[in-house]
Order: structure tokens, then sequence, then C-alpha cells
């Protein structure tokens, strides 16, 4: 046991130490401290929404828990699937499967490495102080949402250790973990659908659902989201209630583990030599080896790639990317850019002139997700491979042929999603075009940004302190394309309708995206040969 | 004007942060010639290979067949085998060469070239598996088919033999002779001192990022190999461990 919390400390100090040595790291964590401590004590000392038990804003907030821990559950669950190597590294595997150490103990620490996530979702939930204040969420309450939220993950990593630990590789087992995990939350959406096809709006059906007995009863979600929002909503004698129900769960699992006969070391074995080859792989430059662990069996039907010099890249993307995926473009980003379509298409339906606003909110939030999204390209991950350096092709030419894929990836988000909104609230079809066009031209923009950024630093963005530069640096370029978008739109509204004006100020973003993207682009021709081939930074 | 060096490096460093690690390196590789980059782990082997390759920044000039090495005319004229290959997961092995072919825009008989290099590679049956199901020895084979598709003039392999099987390992020995004798000027980084000890022509010594050595088959006393003499200027104050 010394031996085990002895490694946890030294793991802490020296990545500590490794912070304070570490320029980027170190500038990185002082602005997160200090924009999360801006938020917590702005929030502390304004004014803030006073919000009583069950009221609409309340009930948003115990739907955020739930969704929140929610997600969390479904990422442990698929980590308790998996085998080991996100629990141990290689170096464990090495030294500490070999060394006296009670396998149950050595399994506690494996925890202990994952509840770096716990700590990380904290931040996020400290984040928002701001917002969660207008839910009626106080200095106090976020506080305890914090602790009801740490503890929770506490629960879930036990709850997933002693899965892992009794799933033995089995099939069959696996699939009882899955039909339980979703069974837990039939109720709730079996509550949920009854109130939405009783002629419900969906954020009431969701509402009502929040205030039943039913919801709070889903096991961790429910139990997590009622402790919280008793505890904080002042109803204490549930609030302990729920909490009770997590600290003995926890406390009853832990138990059982402790008691059973585990063997795991054989399945992790395996697959953290897998994951430890990866890694070097990575750290190396060949950053494909990252798709082998995203995809599963491929079966390959269509073979050959198309084009010719530079062309090759885009016709050799968009077969990895129908290969890797049966979707072809369409990703996870897509799933979610759906999703928000459809809420935002039902809170714009009715009420005239709301639909002109979700459309303009559906962009902005396009836009804001989009900064992190380009970088997941195949054209900013060939800058890790010799190719696309080694080809006898202009430098620009390669740069434009390798990005096309992610214009392409834009264009069919863009179209899906502002279709979605267009036909569910009856928007006009020229501000679904125009949005269309100006989240494509954005998406060029991001790209041409990174690239000119890559002729003159020398490094593409892909590191913590340089997203954020990165990301101020692309608002900077396009906040006068924005603004400019608002004046024209001001000077349109006069006579010719809200439609028409939000059109063209729209329409006046697009062109500045896409006449910005052209000089940047045009900035950085030559990137390839005034840049290092890239290495991911290797960390764990 | 004949060309000296088909691979010219000249007065060339390369500064990451603190650490300079190629330090003013000038090296020369003749057509037809096998030059050999040998040197401890850090001398800075495979910074001067991707600097060659145009795949770092760097101070100096370097050339490949007369040409700057980031013009299009050098990149057509150089061939590079990596030690890590890295190969696309979702492509299979023939769509890699067939990649290769037309990114470099080969004319249509690089398909017989290519069936000929998935046979001395015994890849013939593997031909439509996808990168990511090959083995690392495979990937490297498929790595060096990759690199000779294009016929280049000039070639440079890092640590070439590094997880490849007994077969392969002849294969390309046997390869590299015949590039050798077709006038190709080959470079290889190597930690293997005596894998190509009866096909050099030159060999480069390299420590702390600079070149410490240039020896030809001549130059050896007789009685002493290339590794004796790597040794004697890497190590010049250690002696033997006795065991």
């Amino acid at each position: 046991m010394n031996a085990l919390l002895y490694v946890i400390r030294k793991r802490l100090k020296n990545s500590f130490i490794e912070t304070i040595h570490n320029p980027g790291r170190l500038i990185l964590s002082l602005i997160l401290i200090g924009l999360i401590g801006f938020t917590v004590v702005t929030s502390a000392i304004t004014g803030m929404s006073k919000q009583s038990l069950y009221s609409f804003n309340s009930m948003i907030f115990a739907l955020i828990v739930f969704a929140l821990v929610t997600l969390y559950f479904g990422i442990y669950i698929k980590t308790s699937f998996a085998s080991g190597d996100s629990i141990f590294d290689m170096s464990d595997v090495n030294i500490m499967f070999t060394a006296p150490v009670k396998p149950q103990l050595i399994m506690v620490y494996g925890v202990s490495n994952m509840l770096k996530t716990a700590f990380v979702a904290a931040f996020f939930i400290l984040f928002q102080a701001s917002t969660l204040k207008d839910l009626g969420v106080n200095f106090g309450g976020l506080l305890i949402t914090v602790a009801v939220f740490i503890l929770t993950i506490l629960l879930m990593s036990i709850l997933s250790i002693v899965i892992y630990s009794n799933l033995k590789n089995s099939n069959k087992r696996k699939a009882v973990v899955v039909v339980i995990s979703i069974a837990i939350f039939i109720p709730a959406v079996v509550a949920f659908l009854s109130n939405f096809l009783g002629g419900a709006d969906p954020l009431d059906a969701l509402t009502s659902l929040a205030k039943s007995n039913l919801f709070y009863a889903t096991p961790i979600a429910g139990w997590s989201a009622g402790a919280t929002y008793f505890l904080v909503f002042k109803e204490y004698a549930k609030g302990f209630i729920y909490l009770g129900l997590i600290i003995a769960c926890t406390i009853g699992l832990f138990v059982f583990y402790m008691k059973t006969n585990v063997d795991y070391f054989e399945d992790v074995l395996v697959a953290s030599e897998t994951s430890f080859e990866k890694k070097r792989a990575v750290s190396e430059g060949n950053i494909n080896s990252l798709d082998i662990a995203t995809t599963g069996k491929v079966k390959v039907r269509g073979t050959g790639i198309k084009g010719f010099g530079a062309k090759t890249f885009f016709y050799k993307h968009m077969r990895e990317t129908f290969r890797a995926n049966k979707f072809g473009v369409f990703g996870v980003s897509s799933i979610m850019y759906v999703a928000i379509a459809v809420v935002y298409g039902f809170l714009g339906k009715g009420e005239a002139g709301l639909e002109r606003v979700m459309i303009v909110t559906l962009l902005g939030f396009m836009i804001f997700m989009q900064l992190f999204m380009v970088g997941q390209g195949r054209g900013l991950k060939e800058l890790y491979s010799h190719f696309i350096f080694m080809v006898p092709e202009s430098s620009f030419k390669k740069i434009v042929w390798s990005n096309l894929e992610v214009v392409v990836k834009a264009f069919g988000e863009a179209l899906v999603s502002f279709a979605i909104v267009g036909v569910i609230c009856k928007a006009n079809i020229f501000m679904i075009v125009f949005s269309i066009i100006a989240f494509c031209t954005y998406t060029l923009l991001l790209v041409s940004i990174n690239y000119l950024f890559m002729k003159w630093s020398g490094v593409e963005v892909n590191s913590g302190l340089l997203m954020i530069i990165y990301s101020l640096i692309a608002m900077l370029i396009i906040a006068p394309g924005v603004v400019l978008g608002f004046v024209v739109g001001f000077l349109f509204s006069g006579g010719l309708g809200a439609a028409f004006a939000m059109t063209m100020g729209i329409l006046v973003f697009a062109a500045w995206c896409l006449v910005i993207s052209f000089v940047l682009f045009a900035m950085s021709r030559g990137a390839l040969d005034n840049s290092d081939i890239q290495v991911m930074p290797s960390s764990k | 004007m004949e060309l000296e060096y088909m691979i010219d490096v000249r007065n060339v460093s390369k500064q990451y942060r603190k650490t300079l690690a190629n330090d003013n390196v000038t090296i020369g590789v003749k057509s037809g010639e096998l030059a050999m980059l040998v040197g401890p782990n850090g001398a800075g082997k495979s910074t001067l290979i991707k600097s060659i390759c145009g795949l770092l920044r760097f101070t100096g000039y370097i050339a490949i067949d007369g040409h700057p090495n980031k013009t299009k005319e050098a990149k057509q004229a150089l061939g590079y085998i990596p030690e890590m290959p890295a190969l696309y997961p979702m492509l299979t092995v023939w769509e890699h060469l067939e990649f290769i072919a037309k990114a470099y825009r080969l004319p249509d008989t690089w398909k017989s070239l290519a069936d000929d290099l998935v046979d001395k590679f015994e890849l013939t049956d593997k031909k439509n598996k996808l990168g990511k199901e090959l083995s690392k020895g495979m990937q490297q084979k498929v790595s060096i088919c990759c690199g000779l598709l294009t016929s280049p003039k000039a070639i440079i392999f890092d640590e070439p033999l590094i997880g490849l099987d007994p077969h392969a390992i002849r294969e390309l020995k046997n390869i590299i002779i015949k590039l050798k004798e077709l006038g190709c000027a080959v470079l290889i980084s190597t930690h293997m001192i005596e894998s190509m000890e009866e096909n050099w022509d030159v060999t480069y010594i390299m420590n702390k990022g600079k070149v410490q050595a240039v020896v030809r088959p001549s130059d050896l006393e007789s009685g002493d190999s290339l590794e004796d003499m790597f040794f004697k200027i890497t190590e010049p104050d250690k002696k033997d461990i006795e065991v």
C-alpha cells in the first residue's frame, strides 16, 4: 500500500514540477485558475436569480445535472468494457503487476488515475458559475454541486472496476451490463414520452419529468440530480436520502469488490502493450495510428484512389473517411449539430420571428464549436506524416486539396442542420442557404488561419495554450465580419423586413470569411516549406 | 557541368530550442554511392535525414540532384523510408502504392514496378489488406515499396532493417545493391554498423550533432572493422568492459 501511495504522491509532485518548468503549461494553468476564480467571485458578489423549488429554471438545473452524470455514466460503462488500457500504463503493468501487492489495491490505484477526469469535470462546473446563478444556484450551491458530482464520479469509478473485474472478456456478460445500463433509464424515458406524446412541448415535457419522483429514482444519474437539486434548494430531507443512496452504493460496491477474487492481469497486459505501442507511434510522428483505435473491423469494398498530383490527397481522404465511417463525413459532431438543430427547430416554432433568431443562434453555436472541430479534419492530421511534405507539388495546392475534406464535411453538416431547423420552424429559404454558405466559408477561414499560424510559428495548433491563442486570433479576425453583418442587417432592417435584413447580414459575414480566407491562404503560401513536420506532444 | 554530389549537404545546422541537434554538418553522396550515417543515440542522424527530406527547417544548404531540397525537382528525385512506417490505417497496401503513383504523377507503367516490389517483399497476398491490419514488419515493407516506387535518383533509409524478417532483410540488401548499380545515391542511417559492411563506399560518423569522421574503406587499417573505428571515434576514452 505504501508503494502505491508513494507512486501516486510522486506522480502528483512531478506533474506539478513539470507544469512549473513548462511555460506554456504554466500560463495555461494560471489562465484557467484565473478564469475560474473570476467566474466564481463575480457570481458570488453579483445579484442572483431567486428560484423557488420546482420553478422552471430550477428544473432546468436538475435536468442539466442529470444529463451531465448520464454522459459520465456512459463513459464509465464504456471504460469498464475497455481492456484496461485506459486504467493502466505500460509502466504500471511492468512494475506494479509483478510487485507483491494485492491486485485489488492495484486496481484502486488504477481508478485513482481515472479520478483526474472527475476534477476536470468539476472545473467545468465551476466555469458555469454565472450560468448556474441564473438557474438559482448560489455560491454555496455551486460547492454542493461540485462535491456531489465528485462523489458520483467516485461511485461510477468503483462501479466500472467491479464490472471490469467480473466481465472476464465474456460477451454475454457485456450484453447484460448494456441491457441493465439502458434499462435503468427506461422509466424516465417512458415518463418523458408520455408527457410529450400527450401534447406537451418538448421542454415542458422535460421539466414535468424533472418534477416526478420517477426521475430521481433513476440509479446514479437520478440520485445525483436529486441529491444536488434538493440540497441546493434546501429540501434537506430528500437531498440527504439521495446523497445517502450514493454513499451507501459506493461503500457497498467497494466492500464487494475487495472481497471478490479478481484476476485481470492477463486482460490488461495485451491491451496496455497495444496502447503503449500506439502512443509511442504517435509520439514518433505516426498520428495515423490513432485511427486504429477509433475504428472497429472494416470491410474493404470499393478500392482505388482518383486524382493526380495534389488532388490525390483529397480523394485519398474521402476514401479513408468513407471506409472508416459508413456515414462518410458525418460523425459525432454531426449528431450533436443535428440534435441541437432539432431542439432549436422546436424552440423557434410558432412565434413569428423566433425562427430567425434560432437560425442565427444555431449558426453562432456551430461557429463556436467549429473552432475545436476543425482540427479533426484529415488535412491537419496529414501534417504529421512525411508524404504531404515530400510530394513534388506546390505547397499551396497541397494545402488546399488536403483540406477540402473538412469543408465538404462542414457543408454536409450545415446542410442537414439548417435544413432541419428551416423545415421545423418554416424559415426563409435564403436565410438557410446563406447560413450554410457562411458556415462553409468560416470553416475555410479557420483552416487558413491555422496554416498562416503554422507558417509563422512553424507549428500546428495542437496544444492547450496554442489553442487559446488560436481561438483568440480567430475571434479577432471574424469580429469585423460579425460587426459588418450586424451593420448591414441594421441598414436593411428599415423597409425590407427583418428576414431580409438578417439574411443580408449573414451573407455579408459569409463574404467576409471568404475574402479573408483567400487573403490568409495567399499569405500562407509555402507554409509546408517553412515548417517542421508535426509531432504530437507526448503526455500522460 | 557534372554534378559532384546527388545529395549535397553543406553547413547544415538545426536547433530545437536549447538543443543544437545538427552543428554545421556537411556531407555528400554521389550517384551510385552507398553512404552510411552512423552514430550513437541522440547524435543527430534522424534530424539530419529529416532536414535533407525537407521535413524540418534548418540553416545551411541542401540540394538533391542539384536543386534546393524544397523544390519540386528535388522532391521528385528523392525517396525516403522513415524509421517508423507511417501508413494510413484505412488504405490497403495497393492503395498506398496507387496514392504515391498518382501524387507523384508517375506514368501508367508504375503498376508493373509496384507488382514487382510487392512480389519481392512477399506482399502479394496482402494487397487488399488495410494498413491497420499489418504487423510492424509488414508496414515497414510497404513503406519501403512506397519509397522505391518513384524510382528516385537519391534515396534515404532511416534504420531500414528494424522490424524486418530475414527474407525481407536479404531482399532489401539486394535492392540497395541494385539501386547503387543503377546509379542511385543511397544514404542509410543505421545503428547496425555491420549491416552494410561489404557494400558501403563512405561512412559519416556523427556524434553530438557533428560529423566526427568521414571514413572510406581504404581508411581502415588492416584487421580493423568499421565498428572498431566507430568506437575509437565516439568513445575514445572508454576501455573494453571485462566480464
